[in-house]
């Protein structure tokens, strides 16, 4: 019995081998070197973002629109794999292997960060003008539709992204007591107002009548989204809502005898603290237009209600939980009015590359170490 | 006789005097020390001369002498200063539009009188092109643009201590805003002004400022040609600026002239230079002498350049690489240290000829871009952080200079491997010194990589974002990386990692300047023009050299079976 469960795990094992050999990591080094090429190329007409979507943030792209080619998300994972197999059944842990296992091991640490930031990390904006204060980051490329109903001293909003959704895809308001049912979402369009004496075929408060698909623009942010759905309730009243990112006015709709409203906008995420923007400054070096720094004062109220006065400059961003607040751009309106933008980041696997780094350089001192003495000690046989 | 000597020269002196109304002064250094402040940094006038003398003739020195006393003619004498041969022309149709006749070398350098039948049309002509997009402009165009700047600039400067002369008439704007910013304007520091601005704030009254006093005592003196009454009124236009606010650091000062007048950089490229001609030399005669003598070049040129590093660090209070310039001074550094040492292991020639070697065109590609300014001017805000700056420029720095090492040594093991396959000794221990110079690229790339993404995390919120420049050191890391994996998987051998070495240096070479020449990205901003050129030249040549000695390895070896 001992001998047959041998043999299985043997088995298994011998089918597993190929996925630890150096030749495959050489390959998906290779792959990833002609990704790395491509897309940093790529950059110089269609703008980072592009680049980042289809060569780096990609399970798979199409090269030359047929050709599939894997993307830089397969390749690590291809990558990870490979070297996991690799621990254990090439390096194996050793004595006098332990540099190049610490490396390795550090290499798959740095992979995992790579996907928990990948996956879970969320980047959003926040706008400020001096003296506004906030608790609501935005989105830079991310869209949602907020649902709520009028109500005199009450306010609920519901909220749902429009990426990845699909025809005929369905959102259920059981609060409100209302279901929808999308008829196209697109990433980025512009609007086709209605001419006068046209039909009705969508509700929209600023009398747009349709909207034209557009070929997606070099940076994210500035797509503007639409997004066409039909409203239901239990009576089955049907009404067909037409939204529009950059439109100003938001769409009212009465059903049951509620005014329900609807607006489509940029993601936003509450944050735990109140931010108020004292005063932002730009500081140049003497005799010169070269910056200095950019700063804002803010002051934040936690939330047990602390307030507290902080620095934000670039290269010294606030810290407060997994949440990272970035100097990150600013704007002077024509009036002379100073806004700052920062860039919120919460990133639960922020500190992974860091933990990795140190394995990787460590290993990688202790193999080259062990190396130059083993071949010293076999000169000196040698001799 | 002796007595007969100097009434010629007393003789001589009024004669000129009489003509040129001034006499020689021996020597300006001290006038070189005054402060300056341009574009963010007080530097000795010195520093400014030499700045400008570049910009204008593509060299610091004038007539093998020093940029400032050219400066101070310009200045003080700015009539004696139009006959020089400063203003550099390198287009034949630049001065055809403005319909200036060549002199001698299409390269060449004119005067300010030469040029001047010309300048109304240079004038015109500059402002139609103005009207252009910068990146639409041809050769002629940029060239006729920069001597319309380098004219007006050079005009500016002759403007700065007019009002010293009793017979201008004041009337214009032209003076103000001038550019010789010697005196500050309040106690923060925020801002310098000219002389001409101070003698405006000072209702046109010399008598009201002891600053101007002191310069109008300077101009005299150097009129007169009175040495001793020049170097004292400096001293006291020093005294007077440094009122209660002493916002200048003398001794700084003092080290960025013995800065400039060293000229590290510029002469270690000659013991670089020399090292390797003179272990060329060890090959054919007096073998052991000319081995030492090359050595004892490249480790005085490697000292000097450390010097010359630590110098600047001292004078602008940061880490040695803080823009592109030093990273071609610290690779220089580098490159001869490691080349120095591997000498000390392996006594094979070998780590003299690739340290000089590479050492020497760190420097060259260096001075290039000493022409293009101030090489310490101040860090923008994202670079103004001298902690980073340390560990991330510097480690990444040290892995780019093994880099490029390995894959000299790269070119040299293909050599040996062409003309001596059968000197197994000398393959291994060039094979070997690649290794290891290679691991220790490999070690510093990925440290400082990761620490530039540690950076990145700090001042931009995440990690890593493929920009260009993140993207170049990643491929330079995935190079090593596919190199040491692919001699493991028995994929190559040693030759194919000497090849792969060379490959190395081209991926160098784009994570430099490739990178910066596509202008996208957060790191764009040690954006260069006009090196696309040189950097296809660079990799033709490498793949054309790896074709011709692949193919002759492959010749070899079919003979060989």
């Amino acid at each position: 019995m001992e001998n047959k469960n041998k043999k299985g795990l043997g088995l298994i094992l011998n089918y597993l081998k190929p996925i630890a050999s150096v030749k495959l990591t050489v390959i998906c080094l290779l792959f990833l070197v002609v990704l790395v090429i491509w897309g940093t190329v790529y950059q110089a007409d269609y703008g980072l973002y592009q680049a980042q979507q289809k060569f780096f943030y990609s399970w798979f792209f199409l090269a030359f629109g047929f050709i599939p080619i894997p993307g830089t998300v397969l390749v690590i994972l291809v990558l990870t794999l490979n070297l996991i197999g690799s621990m254990f059944f090439k390096i194996g842990f050793r004595l006098s292997n332990i540099g190049n296992f610490i490396t390795h091991l550090g290499l798959i640490i740095l992979f995992l960060g790579g996907g928990l930031t990948f996956f879970f990390s969320v980047e959003s904006s926040l706008m400020m003008m001096e003296g506004e204060t906030k608790n609501r980051s935005t989105s830079r490329d991310i869209w949602e539709v907020a649902v709520w109903e009028q109500m005199q001293n009450k306010k609920t909003v519901y909220a749902f992204d429009t990426l990845g959704l699909k025809k005929d895809s369905k959102i259920n308001f059981t609060d409100i007591g209302i279901n929808l049912s999308i008829i196209n979402s697109f990433s980025n369009c512009s609007p086709i107002f209605k001419k006068t004496g046209e039909g009705e075929m969508y509700l929209n408060s600023s009398g747009i009548g349709s909207l034209n698909i557009a070929a997606p623009t070099l940076e994210g942010s500035e797509n503007v989204a639409g997004i066409m759905f039909s409203v239901k309730n239990k009576d089955a009243i049907n009404n067909k809502v037409l939204l529009y990112g950059k439109d100003r006015n938001q769409t009212q709709l009465s059903i049951n005898g509620k005014e329900i409203n609807f607006v489509l906008r940029k993601k936003q995420y509450i944050l735990p603290i109140f931010i108020e923007l004292k005063d932002f400054a730009i500081k140049y070096y003497p005799n010169s237009q070269i910056v200095k720094s950019y700063e804002s004062m803010v002051t934040i109220k936690d939330k047990l209600g602390v307030l507290r006065d902080v620095k934000i400059s670039m290269n010294k961003p606030l810290r407060y939980d997994d949440l990272t607040f970035f100097q990150s751009s600013y704007y002077i309106a024509p009036d002379g009015t100073e806004y700052s933008i920062f860039s919120v980041v919460k990133n639960s696997g922020r500190l992974l590359p860091y933990v990795s780094s140190l394995f990787i350089f460590a290993g990688l001192i202790i193999h080259f170490i062990m190396m130059l003495y083993r071949r010293r000690k076999k000169i000196i046989g040698e001799g | 006789m002796k007595i007969k000597l100097n009434i010629l020269l007393v003789l001589s002196v009024l004669l000129l005097s009489n003509q040129i109304a001034y006499a020689e002064i021996s020597s300006v250094d001290n006038f070189g020390k005054i402060a300056v402040m341009e574009n963010g940094r007080i530097k000795p006038l010195d520093t400014f001369a030499e700045n400008i003398l570049k910009q204008f003739s593509g060299t610091g020195k004038y007539d093998n002498k020093d940029a400032i006393e050219w400066l101070v003619k310009v200045l003080l004498v700015p009539e004696k200063s139009k006959e020089d041969k400063v203003f550099l022309i390198t287009n034949q149709d630049a001065l055809d539009s403005i319909g200036i006749k060549r002199v001698g070398k299409a390269r060449n350098r004119y005067s300010y009188n030469q040029l001047l039948p010309g300048l109304g049309k240079l004038r015109q002509v500059a402002m139609s092109i103005s009207r252009t997009k910068r990146q639409d402009r041809d050769i002629t165009e940029n060239e006729i643009i920069s001597l319309y700047n380098r004219i007006y600039v050079y005009n500016q400067l002759t403007m700065s201590f007019k009002f010293l002369e009793k017979s201008e008439n004041f009337n214009s704007r032209a003076y103000e805003g001038l550019p010789l910013t010697i005196i500050p304007a309040d106690k923060d520091n925020k801002k310098w002004i000219s002389a001409w601005d101070s003698f405006m704030n000072n209702s046109k009254n010399i008598t009201k400022s002891k600053k101007l006093m002191a310069l109008s005592e300077l101009y005299n003196a150097y009129l007169k040609g009175d040495q001793v009454k020049f170097d004292k009124s400096i001293l006291n236009f020093k005294n007077a600026v440094k009122g209660k606010n002493n916002f200048v650091n003398e001794k700084k000062i003092d080290y960025e002239v013995l800065y400039n007048r060293i000229d590290p950089f510029y002469k270690s490229k000659f013991f670089f230079g020399f090292s390797i001609i003179f272990l060329l030399f060890s090959f054919v005669f007096l073998k052991k002498w000319f081995y030492r003598l090359s050595l004892f070049l490249l480790s005085s040129g490697f000292l000097l350049t450390l010097f010359g590093t630590i110098l600047r660090m001292y004078i602008r209070s940061r880490p040695p690489v803080t823009n592109l310039y030093e990273t071609f001074i610290f690779t220089g550094l580098t490159t001869a240290l490691l080349g120095i040492i591997l000498e000390i292991f392996k006594k094979r020639n070998i780590g003299i000829f690739t340290g000089s070697f590479a050492s020497f065109v760190m420097l060259m590609i260096a001075s290039k871009y000493a022409l293009e300014g101030d090489t310490m001017g101040m860090l923008v805000a994202v670079l103004d952080s001298n902690f980073w700056l340390a560990f991330h420029v510097i480690t990444i720095m040290l892995g780019y200079a093994g880099i490029v090492l390995s894959g000299v040594i790269g070119h040299v093991y293909i050599i040996q491997k062409i003309f001596m396959p059968d000197n197994d000794k000398l393959l291994k221990d060039s094979m070997q010194s690649i290794y290891s110079i290679q691991a220790f690229g490999l070690v510093f790339t990925f440290l400082g990589t990761v620490l530039g993404g540690v950076w990145a995390d700090q001042s931009w919120g995440r990690f890593w974002g493929w920009d260009p420049k993140e993207n170049g050191a990643l491929l330079i890391l995935l190079w090593s990386a596919i190199l040491f994996h692919a001699k493991i998987a028995k994929m190559i051998k040693h030759t194919g990692y000497a090849f792969g070495t060379v490959v190395g240096v081209i991926f160098v070479a784009l994570a430099w300047f490739g990178v910066n020449l596509l202008g996208v990205g957060l790191h764009s901003y040690g954006f260069t023009s006009g090196i696309a050129r040189t950097l296809f030249l660079f990799i033709s040549f490498e793949l054309i050299f790896m074709f011709i000695t692949g193919t002759m390895l492959k010749f070899g070896e079919k003979r060989l079976n």
